[in-house]
């Protein structure tokens, strides 16, 4: 197709240069949220750079904006390099300008995604590129659609003018979150734990609420709200680990706009303001997954303070009592990307399915033990561990591992794992010849062969090690499941319990699997298992499921969403007895 | 003078999906035979409220002690309205002249002046509970209103549109009926809530029949207020019914940019059509699932009743679910009232969240006498793929655990079906 020139309403356009990436202005928290200079706070932002169609339409994303609610299609606005970076007068008038913020928001989580698991990341439907419709109905909510292969927008008539969920930065992120998460972990929908049902909004909200922390323009706004803008330095006692939370993080969360942003703003603020108390892992109303969900944000969030905290110290007074204002706001930055680093690659060193909060801290220790072994400096490893600990979450890996620090997975250790079998080079790309490796050594690795197992992904990986050389492994994810009737349980293993009142004739499905990490040499470095027949873990989600009703559904993310609005579980009723401590994965 | 009904007979009436119950208590002369009559109503089916009101009018002998419509729900009120003049049904009920109606608090038309809720729209006004609570069903139903109004546009993907449809209408105003309950009862009518007195119990009409009211519970008693700890979040939430409804009232015939260019709808591009269909599936997924929560919610409104006579307890629980049953279950000496129950009506038509299993493992009679009456009809509309009504596990446990009388059973033949001691 012949390329035209720039500035024209044609519809191809012209990449000026083929730099890897290429600078957004985007909204940088919410409509509500304003700059100092009284206007909606923006920010720029770095995203992969490509040749794109109007719409925007990428490689990844593209945006088509239909408005179901009308039954409008809307033309796409001519793409034009120079507005890339343009404020435009009115933000929220501005139709191309809406298209462009959803377009680089969901790309920067994407590439934010590829960068941190060393590898291409895919959406959880079959295909290539996300739609994204950013005017998509007159609703309340905003969604991701796997069916759809689509993130909705929805907006609405507020009280001053039309509120649109397309523009705010962390609803979008959010969004983005699920829809990538799916593809990695498409089995965490599934019923489980108040645990796994509270994951994918807590890990959404975590990564939602990094990214926006990662924005210099918002930690520096953010500051500007406790202390007089455009001042170089900032006294410390305005920095105590108190302040910082109290000031800054709850500043900037109570700006955060009402009714959807609202939402999202309210949990944001109970995440922040929750006590620490290592009781509330156990605390009945926290069985509920949206309240739980926010456990596993404030934990984190915790770690994130107390490390900005630290890194302030460490910076040092510049003059007596003063801090350099730069210094504060790198500080937030950079602890944030590196918290969000380590918290997506996290999602490598997750088993496939039954998680629990406990897996997710020794994944996220663990994933980061393996590229920054030191962990001296800042003790993020240390914070991590600590704020899950504040609201009683153990990690999952029991006792201190070889690697002398506690809470990591362990490694097979000296395990006479058959390899001469299988190929290296295969085992790399190729889930038949990871399969093979699991057979073959199924009585090893305890792998149950009556289960329907599926290797569902092998992904070689390159991560940036601190010895500047790079990381180089292969996670190999399979998954087990039996389609069994209540009758079935007692002869799989006699330690496994049908829920008292369970017909024999009931039928239902168990799940099991594990995550396989192999090092460049292809030698197994760590097996994250969830034994299917493991009586301990299976025995306390039947009868949580039984008594919740719900043993074989699985819930959609706007199902999810409304319910987060409304507060209240539909459906779903009963406690979560058995789930409230963190058993771990099977040893 | 007995001082109880010498016989009782309760007759479930086939209205296809709805309720429609006839309690009769006959008495020896000279006391006249008492009729109540609790709901009548049906949705998406093809019943014949004609026949079945002129049989309560001949089973009743032309009077009705009482009406009792359970909540504001078409399936259950639906027969009462009276628009269609003197021949409509509701005029037909009208002219039986109960002594008395009852119905929820939640129907007390004093709440409907409060339920204006253009006041809680406005940026940061706060209201007290009742209001918010009332502006929310208004708003509710008025959200059901447009959306009913605005479901033959959706287009997309075939077959949802049907259940939507029919979920929306159940959950319209219905002031046809609703005002024809207001007006027919000689005496005022009486708007319940837990532990009220009925109103019910006469001992010069209708002596030895004691009827106790478990819910719904009053405002104050409920747990609304579960998860707001901080009164924002309440606000929020509170205020999402009142958002939805002027959304859903926003998008009717207005574009959201004008003047911005658009294709016509013949000239799509190629690439946006599969997802744009998509979309419009998506619209009336999402219509869907919201109306489901305020159906959800409008059953809970639901008056229970508890009728004890000739030493059994009757239990009409209109389509009360977990949330409405939650209250009474604990309250002091509930559960051991519930205990002896002979008689369950089954809450909303087999739906697995009205049955909840702390309900049913009371009931000591189960395997011993218990009749259970389940008046349904499938596939009329199921809320979800897990929330099908009736839900065939609760149903084979009511099939194995007590004397199941089905209207499924009557294969649309009118009945009704009887349950007499």
């Amino acid at each position: 197709m012949p390329q035209r020139k720039t500035g024209t309403t044609q519809q191809v356009a012209i990449v000026p240069h083929l730099q890897p990436t290429c600078r957004y202005r985007i909204v940088a928290l919410d409509p509500s949220v304003r700059g100092a200079d009284k206007k909606i706070l923006t920010a720029e932002v770095e995203i992969p750079n490509e040749k794109l169609s109007p719409g925007p339409r990428g490689y990844r994303v593209q945006v088509i904006d239909y408005d179901a609610s009308t039954q409008v299609l809307y033309k796409p606005t001519p793409y034009r390099e120079a507005d890339k970076l343009k404020t435009p007068r009115d933000i929220e008038k501005d139709r191309a300008f809406h298209a462009r913020n959803v377009y680089a928001i969901v790309m920067r989580v994407l590439a934010r995604f590829e960068r941190a698991l060393g590898r291409r990341v895919g959406w959880s439907f079959l295909g290539h590129q996300l739609t994204v419709a950013p005017h998509a109905f007159t609703d309340l909510n905003a969604y991701y659609s796997e069916d759809d292969r689509a993130l909705f927008f929805g907006y609405y008539p507020g009280d001053n003018g039309n509120v649109f969920t397309c523009l705010s930065h962390e609803v979008i992120a959010h969004e983005t979150t699920h829809a990538l998460v799916d593809g990695l972990r498409p089995n965490y929908t599934n019923p489980s734990s108040p645990d796994q049902a509270a994951f994918h909004e807590g890990f959404a909200d975590i990564v939602a609420l990094l990214s926006v922390l990662s924005l210099r323009e918002v930690v520096s706004a953010a500051l500007d709200l406790e202390i007089s803008p455009k001042v170089g330095l900032i006294g410390s006692e305005r920095l105590t680990e108190t302040a910082l939370k109290e000031g800054v993080l709850l500043g900037l969360a109570m700006q955060v706009g009402e009714a959807m942003y609202g939402t999202h703003g309210v949990a944001l603020r109970r995440s922040i303001t929750l006590p620490k108390d290592p009781k509330l892992a156990r605390d009945p109303k926290f069985q509920e997954s949206h309240r739980r969900g926010e456990l596993l944000a404030a934990a984190v969030l915790g770690a994130f303070l107390k490390i900005w905290r630290e890194r302030i110290v460490q910076f040092g007074e510049l003059s007596e009592g003063k801090v350099s204002r730069q210094g504060v706001v790198d500080g937030a930055v950079e602890t944030a990307e590196r918290l969000l680093t380590i918290a997506i690659r996290a999602l490598d060193y997750c088993p496939p399915n039954d998680l629990l909060f406990g897996d997710f801290l020794s994944a996220m220790l663990t994933a980061d033990y393996e590229v920054y072994p030191d962990d001296s400096r800042y003790g993020y490893r240390n914070a991590l561990r600590e704020g899950f600990l504040s609201f009683g979450f153990k990690p999952g890996a029991f006792g201190q591992s070889e690697k002398g620090e506690p809470g990591l997975w362990s490694g097979p250790g000296k395990s006479p794992l058959v390899y001469s079998r299988t190929h290296h080079e295969s085992m790399q790309y190729n889930a038949d010849e990871v399969f093979r490796f699991l057979w073959e050594n199924r009585d090893l690795l305890i792998i149950d062969e009556d289960a329907y197992t599926k290797v569902e992904a092998v992904w070689p990986c390159y991560r940036v090690g601190s010895d500047g050389f790079f990381l180089r492994e292969t996670v190999a994810v399979y998954s087990q499941q039996m389609k069994i009737m209540g009758r079935d349980l007692r002869k799989l293993k006699k330690e496994l319990k049908k829920p008292a009142d369970m017909p024999d004739d009931y039928e239902f499905r168990i799940y099991g699997g594990g995550t396989l990490i192999f090092d460049e040499s292809g030698r197994l470095k760590y097996h994250i298992r969830k034994h299917i027949l493991n009586p301990k873990r299976q025995n306390p989600r039947l009868e949580h499921l039984w008594k919740q009703g719900g043993m074989n559904s699985r819930k959609s993310f706007a199902a999810l969403h409304l319910e987060r609005v409304l507060r209240h579980d539909v459906g779903a009723t009963g406690g979560a007895e058995g789930f409230a401590e963190s058993e771990g994965v099977d040893e | 003078m007995a001082k109880e009904p010498s016989s009782v007979k309760v007759r479930m009436y086939n209205v296809g999906f709805g309720d429609c119950f006839l309690l009769s208590f006959y008495y020896k002369k000279p006391l006249a035979d008492q009729h109540i009559l609790i709901d009548f109503g049906t949705v998406g089916g093809k019943a014949n409220m004609k026949a079945v009101a002129n049989d309560i009018k001949k089973q009743c002998g032309g009077k009705l002690y009482a009406v009792v419509a359970t909540h504001r729900h078409r399936d259950h009120i639906g027969g009462f309205s009276d628009a269609g003049g003197p021949a409509s049904t509701g005029a037909l009920i009208a002219s039986l002249k109960p002594e008395i109606v009852v119905q929820p608090w939640t129907e007390n038309p004093i709440a409907d002046a409060m339920a204006d809720s253009a006041p809680l729209l406005a940026k940061k006004r706060r209201a007290g509970d009742k209001r918010i609570f009332m502006a929310s069903l208004a708003a509710m139903t008025s959200f059901a209103e447009t959306t009913f109004n605005q479901v033959h546009n959706l287009r997309g993907e075939k077959g949802r549109a049907g259940t939507l449809e029919k979920l929306a209408l159940n959950n319209v105003k219905n002031l046809d009926a609703v005002n024809n309950l207001r007006s027919m009862g000689k005496r005022p009518p009486r708007f319940l809530q837990y532990n009220s007195a009925s109103g019910l119990e006469n001992s010069k009409l209708l002596p030895g029949v004691k009827v106790r009211v478990l819910g719904p519970p009053a405002l104050k008693d409920q747990n609304i207020k579960k998860y707001a700890k901080d009164s924002e979040e309440y606000w929020i939430s509170s205020k999402y019914w009142g958002l939805q409804d002027r959304a859903s009232k926003s998008s009717a015939g207005r574009n959201l940019f004008p003047r911005q260019p658009r294709f016509q709808r013949s000239r799509k591009p190629i690439h946006t059509r599969w997802f744009t269909n998509r979309a419009d599936g998506s619209l009336k997924r999402n219509a869907l699932s919201i109306v489901t929560v305020l159906d959800d919610f409008l059953n809970n409104t639901s008056l229970i009743l508890l009728f004890e006579v000739k030493g059994k307890k009757l239990l009409f629980p209109g389509d009360a679910q977990l949330e409405n049953w939650s209250y009474a279950l604990e309250q002091k000496g509930i559960k051991k009232l519930l205990q002896g129950v002979d008689l369950y009506k089954v809450g909303h038509h087999g739906s697995r969240n009205a049955t909840p299993k702390q309900l049913w493992e009371l009931f000591d009679k189960r395997k011993h006498g218990l009749t259970t009456m389940m008046s349904t009809s499938p596939g009329v509309y199921h809320k979800s793929e897990e929330g099908k009504v009736p839900a065939a596990r609760l149903v084979r446990a009511l099939g194995s655990q007590s004397k199941l009388k089905d209207t499924q059973k009557l294969k649309g033949a009118r009945g009704p079906l009887e349950f007499e001691f």
